[in-house]
């Protein structure tokens, strides 16, 4: 009874501060990508490789949060996704002589294949779907360590060509930067339009209340696919960038654990927030380098910081902010 | 010869399985949650174990098992009534309730490597390396601890749910809260005890576990396969979910032979989704 | 204290020389300091500080190496982006490290780029110096080297003729178990089989009646101490009785509390084993270990501990010829012969490969006894 007022009351108070909200989202879409693009290229060196690698992991956070945060399909295999994405891109840009361009391309429909083939478990109703996720973790994890043939197995791969874009060769740690923060972007602000768009409230009904989503005549199944299928190919793209970034491929960055701190980056930043899904990316990968000598603390801090944040922040780290800023402006008015 | 002892190993091993995925299919009754820490429980109540063998040696191991148990299962009470309750009243999503679930359990992974150390430990009794013999095979010595607490554990879970005044209001408020607490069952108190017992059946399977093998931090990535055990035979099925244990253990053991062990930990999953797909409630499922 | 008092007096001799230029020259120290590796890192680490100690009473001159530590939790991302940062912002000259496999392959990719040496005390992984990467070298002989003397070893030592194989299913069990398989043919030495077990396994016990079945006479793990421990301890539960190789598990305590009285009578080859080496080096260690700890050194302590050594010599000699620059270093590493360190006379091949010997020991009496010192 309560639940389905509460419901009630957040649509409504949505549609009325639609405009505002979506105002709200592309001025934090200026500052986040005004800050990706002065801060990591302006102070050069470790920075600009700290920026290469956060960049990566928010591009794949956002595919989470639309997943998880947004329309409430909760996915503990997002690393398989990500590597599906570096070894379909490496292997093509290696063996085939592939650019980069549609190695990435490639890269994003084979996670999406497979995100689409993950989807058909979604007949696997609410949490019998999610252990099923981390089960296709699993498998996709062994299947990169076992078909030697193809990905080389534990071994991994070396030698990863240089990013080549329209006959350019891209060498220095700017250029991919650039191409990154380019991805992040462009797919930061595709992702803010479609989750105003018809899509994006479909996902948003369906990560809030399936059943009232059902009643109110959302095709459940359809969406539900769809945002599986989409949220595992953005997960490709980062993949396809890391090996870029390592200069180096093997199946150990696709583990249980990374998919588990993808999670804990989209949790902290806010569930269902895309600029928290950046801001988490960027402080689970910045912290740990400021706190070298407390390196044995590491999980367990995250750990803390998990828990913490949902309890003392349930909307995340944006959320607060968003809150903390709204009720400045209405101090001020 | 060879193939009996195996069958041996699988039931015993399944048991352990069978143990935690009770703990799984518990806390789903009681609070609708999927408890992702239920291994990491298991974990801690084996380490545990260690610290009251270590510290008070002589002590009977059929004593340590209980002590184990009751100290996380204090634990899992707390764990309850400070992180998960109060989630629970805002009303909040499921997945949100996964990831506090496994926020609980990093922590108490790391927590335990932070205190217990990073090398795995062994339990300093002879029963770690005895080996019995019953009707001319060797079985290690535990293995007739771990069926004895099996038989003793259900048992004692069926007089409880059935005949005791506790556990009819556990099944009331874990049937229809509402209507349970009109009837003046605290479900708040119901939901913890839930978890303090689950808490404590999993720290019990911990420790007569840890004389199979030995004692880590990372030993609560079981419970993700007994959680597949759980699914398997239908969540919120406790006979259920100690079949399910029996069916990951022995085709573990067995279908490791038969399937390449590349690939070993790929099986629980496959044999999980396979039977889902074919029967989605798992296998004591009820229809609808 | 002969020892000592020349150092001293070299202390003084050269800090006149050149104290108006003493340095202090960072390198990177990276292995897995945390989570379930983190023996190895840790190990060599304090192996190689308790080196830094010596190094820097004299060794270098005037001159000092800070040690810049990091965590790779054994995973190849961390340990990538690790030794960046020591490259971009600490400017590191060198960096000693690389205990597992997978962080070991990530890091040397950084080095190579970066131009900086990198010396691994640990990393045996052949894959590593096959890629001939001009940067990187290991004081640790590489899994071809393992898998060949053991092979030898057995035919020639035990009289074996046939084998069963183990591996761990990783970057470390599978370079072994092939380079093993290898040479077993090549010398007559009958494989009844060979199986892959996934790193997570618990239960082993499906595998151990296959290989109880085919008979062998020797059954060869290549896998870490767990695992090894398990076996031991499941083989003795099912009354399977095959003498049982464990690679440098056999070095290892826990590996003796998880088989229990089952890893007596078992074989290793270790990287290092306190006492194996007669030369004053060797001696000098084990009698200044002893004093500070009261205990013998493990393996991987002398293995840290002879990397920084080495990397200390080639600044030494590049100091002598020159000036310590990267390059300079690299090339001195490269050039070193039959460098007289604690765990053996080292030599660096060409490859970046090490030449030195590698003790076979057996369990006896609840003690790792020397068997044979393998060349």
């Amino acid at each position: 009874m309560s639940t389905i007022a509460k419901e009630a009351h957040t649509a409504s108070h949505q549609s009325t501060s639609g405009v505002s909200r979506h105002r709200r989202d592309w001025a934090a879409f200026a500052v986040i990508v005004g800050i990706l693009w002065c801060l990591p290229l302006s102070l050069g060196g470790f920075y600009l490789y700290l920026g290469l690698a956060v960049a990566i992991y928010a591009i794949s956070a956002l595919g989470l949060q639309i997943m998880v945060g947004l329309a409430g399909q909760l996915s503990l295999g997002h690393a398989a996704f990500m590597g599906i994405g570096a070894y379909t891109s490496v292997l093509l840009q290696k063996n085939a002589g592939v650019p980069f361009p549609a190695a990435l391309a490639a890269a994003a429909l084979a996670a999406a294949a497979a995100g689409l083939l993950m989807a058909q478990l979604i007949r696997l109703s609410g949490v019998y779907f999610k252990i099923a996720t981390f089960g296709f973790g699993v498998v996709v994890h062994q299947i990169l360590s076992n078909w030697t043939a193809l990905t080389g197995g534990s071994a991994g791969v070396r030698a990863i060509p240089a990013i080549g874009v329209l006959g350019f060769q891209i060498e220095t740690r700017t250029g991919l930067f650039v191409c990154e923060a380019l991805t992040l972007t462009l797919l930061y602000a595709l992702l803010i339009r479609l989750s105003h768009g018809k899509i994006g409230r479909a996902f948003r009904a369906l990560g809030q209340n399936e059943a009232a989503a059902r009643s109110v005549g959302i095709a459940v199944a359809r969406y539900r696919m769809m945002v599986i299928t989409l949220g595992c190919a953005i997960a490709g793209i980062a993949g396809a960038y890391l090996p870029h970034l390592m200069r180096f491929l093997s199946p150990e960055s696709f583990t249980w654990y990374e998919s588990l701190t993808c999670l804990i980056m989209i949790t902290l930043g806010g569930l269902g927030s895309l600029p928290g899904a950046i801001i988490g990316a960027a402080i689970l990968i910045v912290a740990p380098e400021y706190l070298r000598d407390f390196a044995q603390y590491k999980m367990f801090a995250f750990g803390i910081l998990l828990v913490a944040s949902m309890i003392l922040l349930p909307r995340g780290i944006a959320g607060a902010g968003m809150s903390l800023s709204r009720g400045k402006r209405m101090h001020a008015q | 010869m060879n193939f009996s002892l195996q069958l041996l190993s699988g039931l015993a091993v399944g048991c352990i399985y069978s143990l935690v995925a009770v703990g799984f299919s518990m806390v789903y009754r009681a609070m609708g949650l999927v408890n992702f820490a239920q291994g990491d429980l298991m974990m801690i109540g084996a380490f545990i174990g260690y610290s009251i063998i270590v510290n008070l040696p002589g002590l009977p191991f059929w004593l340590v098992v209980p002590l184990a148990a009751a100290i996380t299962a204090c634990l899992g009470y707390a764990v309850a009534q400070s992180a998960l309750w109060p989630a629970m009243q805002r009303g909040a999503s499921q997945t949100y309730l996964v990831l506090l679930t496994l926020g609980i359990g990093i922590i108490l992974s790391n927590g335990a490597r932070l205190v217990w150390g990073a090398n795995p430990l062994v339990y300093p009794i002879p029963l770690t390396h005895e080996t019995l013999r019953i009707w001319d095979y060797p079985v290690p010595a535990v293995y007739p601890f771990i069926a004895l607490t099996m038989v003793a554990l259900i048992a004692g879970l069926n007089v409880l749910f059935t005949r005791t005044w506790i556990g009819l209001s556990l099944r009331a408020a874990a049937d229809d809260a509402q209507t349970a607490s009109v009837m003046g069952v605290n479900h708040r108190l119901a939901s913890a005890i839930s978890f303090a017992l689950a808490a404590g059946i999993g720290a019990a399977a911990g420790v007569l576990y840890a004389p199979i093998t030995f004692v880590s931090a990372d030993m609560g990535m079981i419970g993700i396969k007994a959680f597949a055990a759980a699914v398997l035979g239908s969540l919120g099925s406790i006979p259920g979910s100690v079949i399910g244990g029996f069916v990951i253990g022995i085709g573990e053991t067995l279908g490791g032979q038969l399937v390449s062990s590349e690939y070993q930990d790929s099986l629980a999953f496959l044999l999980m989704i396979g039977i889902l797909l074919i029967k989605p409630t798992g296998l004591m499922g009820r229809k609808g | 204290m002969i020892l000592t008092r020349a150092s001293l007096a070299a202390t003084v001799l050269l800090s006149f020389a050149s104290s108006a230029m003493a340095k202090d020259f960072p390198v990177g120290f990276f292995g897995p300091l945390s989570g379930p590796a983190a023996a190895y890192g840790s190990e060599s680490l304090s192996g190689a500080q308790f080196a830094l100690e010596e190094i820097n009473a004299g060794y270098l001159g005037a001159d000092k190496i800070k040690l810049i530590p990091a965590d790779d939790t054994a995973s190849p991302g961390v340990a990538a982006q690790a030794v960046q940062r020591m490259i971009d912002v600490d400017d590191v000259v060198a960096v000693v490290g690389g205990s597992t496999s997978a962080g070991t392959a990530a890091a040397i990719e950084v080095t190579k780029e970066a131009k900086v040496p990198q010396l691994s005390p640990l990393a045996v992984d052949s894959a590593l110096t096959q890629a001939r990467n001009p940067w990187f070298a290991r004081i640790a002989q590489s899994s071809t080297a393992w898998a060949e003397r053991t092979a030898e070893w057995l035919k020639n030592n035990k009289g074996a003729r046939s084998a069963y194989l183990l591996a761990r299913n990783d970057n470390f069990g599978v370079p072994l178990a092939e380079a093993f398989e290898r040479k077993a043919k090549e010398i007559g030495l009958e494989l009844k089989g060979r199986i892959a077990y996934e790193p997570s396994s618990r239960e082993f016990k499906p595998t151990l009646a296959s290989v109880a079945s085919a008979n062998p006479d020797y059954l060869v793990l290549w896998g870490y101490y767990t695992e090894a421990g398990l076996m031991a301890k499941q083989m003795a539960e099912m009354q399977i009785k095959l003498p049982f190789y464990v690679g440098s598990a056999i070095g290892i305590d826990q590996f003796r509390d998880i088989a229990g009285p089952a890893a007596e009578g078992t074989y290793g080859l270790l990287y290092y084993l306190a006492g194996s080496i007669e030369t004053d080096a060797g001696k000098h260690f084990v009698q200044k270990w002893n004093e500070r700890y009261h205990r013998a050194p493990t393996q991987y302590e002398g293995m840290g501990y002879d990397a920084m050594y080495v990397l200390a010599g080639a600044m030494k000699r590049a100091a002598a010829s020159g000036g310590v620059t990267k390059q300079k270093i690299r090339d001195e590493i490269f050039s070193t012969r039959e460098f007289q360190g604690a765990t053996g006379p080292i030599t660096i091949l060409p490859n970046g490969d090490a030449e030195r010997p590698l003790p076979m020991a057996e369990l006896v009496g609840g003690k790792v006894k020397l068997d044979t010192l393998l060349h």
